[in-house]
């Protein structure tokens, strides 16, 4: 699989143990599609939006808005996408009205399990449809999805419903979902992770539940916040013999002056042994990230981390 | 108020905050600490923390209440008697369980389990399998047989999900719902008589809509429920009223990322909103530890002169040149380090100022090895209790 192929895909999910920084890798490869001319949008669902903050916007809501050149952002609320979700499919604007004044349906259908989740896809799908004169509205839909486990229920609700259905309009809308989830000439599902322990368990975790899941399109594995190596060998090997010398002396004075650096290595090594474990656990390309500084990632941030995507992917002549 | 005193009148201490802020590290501190201090303590986790159960010696975590041997806290160093637990909330256990205790008539009971919307929801919706880890923990707390629990929850929106599923779960199964769609499926069968009621016709809509076989199934699913509907609006109540007892209290951990922090404070917000006793702040990897350096103050040049330096770097046989790039390294890393942690300063300084009802808050630096065993834990303790003012340490 080579980079190209994930800009040719019309849907790009991410998904990862929360706090991995999922959001920060989807803003970075959505600025770096934008400056090869992609028409990009980015979904949030229904979350707090981290787009809002890293792009600056006073709001996001369930209409798509032009962030900045080429990029587009929704914030897809899921009463607004079970309202359009009614007015769309009960043909005669009449009816729909019935349904969405009913008090007790509205109840209903607030509160029932996966009707959230089912109005959501039923809105992703619309976008992934959505035509100007030229072609398709947006080129690539890359969506920000909730963290592993439920993402993977959200990639199974439309077979649920479609066992819960078994025949019907709504068979047949819900079956149309789960194609476009599975085609991989379109979609592509990539796995956002951190090299720390409780992340990469996870990370490994979902991989094998995605495989058992295997008409699922998988893609990418991001490592985000990959520590910058300070020390090269030779000075590692140095900095540990000095180590160990000032030890046995009990010169603290050196320790002192060393233990930054020690810090650093000891970090270093944990890296990687949970490099080691993705690599022997999860069958997927890993595109590395580097660790980004504390101030808030925004938009100078996302074209910086566009940059060392970019590298990474292998997409500079491009 | 001390964190000890916080947190020595409580029954149930939830940790609750965004992923990746070290939820579940930090719980099983908490959960130590009040060991140590000669309560009976249970640390409840939800995600299956394979290193947490190594370091506390278990050889797993599951639905069982496991004791921390005493010969590995005294391999740590600390008194064996301590009596700690731990386990995790199952939160794939279907909702089967629930329904045999809830449904005590056998025939009722089968004619649920095989409905076959009670079969999609059961094992593929997170609110059925959250309903069922809030019903274990009520469980737990009714039997009383610890005298602390100290539970680690889901991250962010999911951790309030977590919270509400019992109130979610019932307002899917309200009367009225329930009351409506049997009424619908019985003046349906008695033909096109009352077509003209608006209710009817949004029912046939709806049955257009969703295909015939999935309103049968619900219908005859709220059917068998009906009966069920008082037994779990009753637990539904239990269980909220315990996440408000004067006994509870609600920790928020964070990192102290600006982005991460606007969660916490999002967090802090709902937590209000729904009546949940906040009472503390835990920042972990909140500074870096600099160590006093006298040595660090000089040049580079200077330094490698000095005689202690010079001794050493000679016996590794190392060059000049390198042993001048990796003083300079070293040096930087200071600086960067002491940036990192004037960042920090700031960012949660901001915070700050926008939580006002965090009666205490707590800093833990950033270590240079994950926390993988009891000596870990303390050490985290030992940062977490060092502060009787609940202001964050001075960070250096």
């Amino acid at each position: 699989m080579t980079a190209g192929d994930m800009f040719n895909k019309r849907l790009l999910m991410f998904t990862g143990k929360g706090g991995v920084g999922k959001s920060t890798i989807v803003a970075g490869l959505a600025v770096l599609a934008a400056q090869m001319n992609k028409r990009v949008l980015i979904v949030e669902i229904d979350t707090k939006s981290a787009m809002k903050q890293i792009f600056d916007v006073p709001y996001l809501g369930f209409e798509p808005i032009e962030i900045i050149d080429n990029i587009w952002a929704i914030n897809i609320d899921p009463k607004e996408a079970l309202e359009e979700y009614i007015q769309e499919h009960a043909r005669i604007h009449k009816l729909a009205q019935l349904i969405t004044n009913n008090k007790v349906l509205r109840y209903f259908f607030k509160t029932a399990p996966a009707v959230n989740e089912l109005v959501t896809i039923n809105a992703i799908y619309r976008l992934e449809q959505e035509r100007s004169f030229s072609g398709p509205r947006f080129d690539i839909i890359m969506v920000d999805m909730p963290a592993s486990g439920h993402a993977l229920l959200f990639l199974q609700i439309p077979q649920m419903v479609k066992r819960l259905t078994k025949r019907g309009p709504l068979f047949k809308m819900v079956d149309k979902y789960d194609r476009l989830f599975r085609d991989p000439a379109k979609t592509m599902l990539n796995i956002v992770t951190l090299p720390e322990e409780m992340p990469v368990t996870e990370t490994i975790e979902l991989f094998g539940k995605l495989q058992n899941n295997k008409d699922l399109p998988l893609g990418f594995l991001f490592i985000n916040g990959v520590p910058e190596k300070i020390f090269d060998d030779n000075e590692a090997g140095l900095l540990k013999s000095m180590n160990v010398k000032a030890e046995n002396n009990g010169d603290e004075a050196i320790s002192e002056l060393l233990f930054t650096g020690m810090d650093n290595l000891n970090r270093q090594s944990r890296f990687s042994i949970q490099m080691k474990r993705l690599s022997d656990s999860v069958e997927l390309e890993s595109i590395r990230a580097p660790r980004l500084s504390l101030a808030r990632f925004n938009l100078a941030g996302a074209r910086r981390l566009a940059e060392k995507l970019k590298l990474e992917l292998g997409l500079e002549g491009a | 108020m001390t964190l000890d005193e916080i947190i020595s009148k409580r029954k149930l201490l939830i940790c609750v905050g965004s992923g990746g802020v070290g939820k579940t590290t930090t719980s099983a501190a908490i959960a130590l600490h009040a060991a140590l201090s000669g309560r009976k303590t249970l640390v409840l986790t939800i995600d299956p923390a394979r290193r947490l159960a190594t370091a506390l010696g278990l050889s797993q975590l599951d639905n069982e209440e496991r004791r921390v041997p005493p010969e590995h806290l005294q391999k740590a160093g600390l008194p064996a008697d301590a009596e700690l637990y731990a386990a995790m909330l199952d939160t794939g256990r279907s909702l089967d369980a629930l329904l045999s205790r809830v449904a005590k008539d056998e025939a009722l009971q089968k004619r649920i389990s095989e409905n076959n919307i009670y079969k999609q929801l059961s094992h593929a919706i997170a609110g059925s399998q959250e309903y069922v880890a809030m019903e274990r923990l009520y469980d737990i707390m009714e039997e009383g047989r610890f005298e602390l629990v100290v539970l680690d929850t889901p991250p962010t929106k999911n951790a309030l999900d977590f919270l509400t599923a019992p109130n979610r779960l019932v307002s899917f199964l309200d009367e009225t719902v329930v009351q409506w769609f049997l009424k619908q499926a019985e003046s349906n069968g008695l033909g096109g008589f009352i077509i003209q009621k608006s209710g009817t016709l949004v029912f046939k809509l709806l049955g257009v809509l969703t295909g015939g076989d999935f309103i049968k199934d619900l219908i005859d699913f709220f059917q068998a429920f009906k009966f069920l509907y008082v037994g779990f609006r009753d637990r539904a109540d239990k269980v909220n009223k315990l996440l408000r007892e004067e006994d509870t209290v609600f920790f928020l951990i964070t990192s102290p990322e600006a982005n991460v922090l606007d969660e916490a404070a999002f967090f802090h917000d709902k937590l209000l909103e729904f009546g949940m006793p906040l009472k503390a702040l835990v920042i972990n990897r909140a500074y870096q530890i600099i160590k006093d350096c006298p040595l660090c103050a000089e040049d580079v040049e200077s330094l490698m002169k000095q005689d202690a330096i010079k001794q050493l770097s000679l016996h590794s046989g190392a060059d000049e040149k390198l042993i001048k790039s990796t003083l300079e390294k070293l040096i930087g890393l200071r600086r960067m380090a002491r940036q990192f942690n004037e960042n920090t300063r700031k960012n949660i300084d901001s915070l700050k100022n926008r939580l006002h009802r965090a009666e205490f808050m707590a800093c833990i630096p950033l270590f240079s090895e994950e926390v993988y065993d009891l000596e870990g834990l303390a050490r985290m303790n030992s940062y977490l209790f060092a502060s009787p003012t609940g202001e964050c340490k001075a960070i250096v």
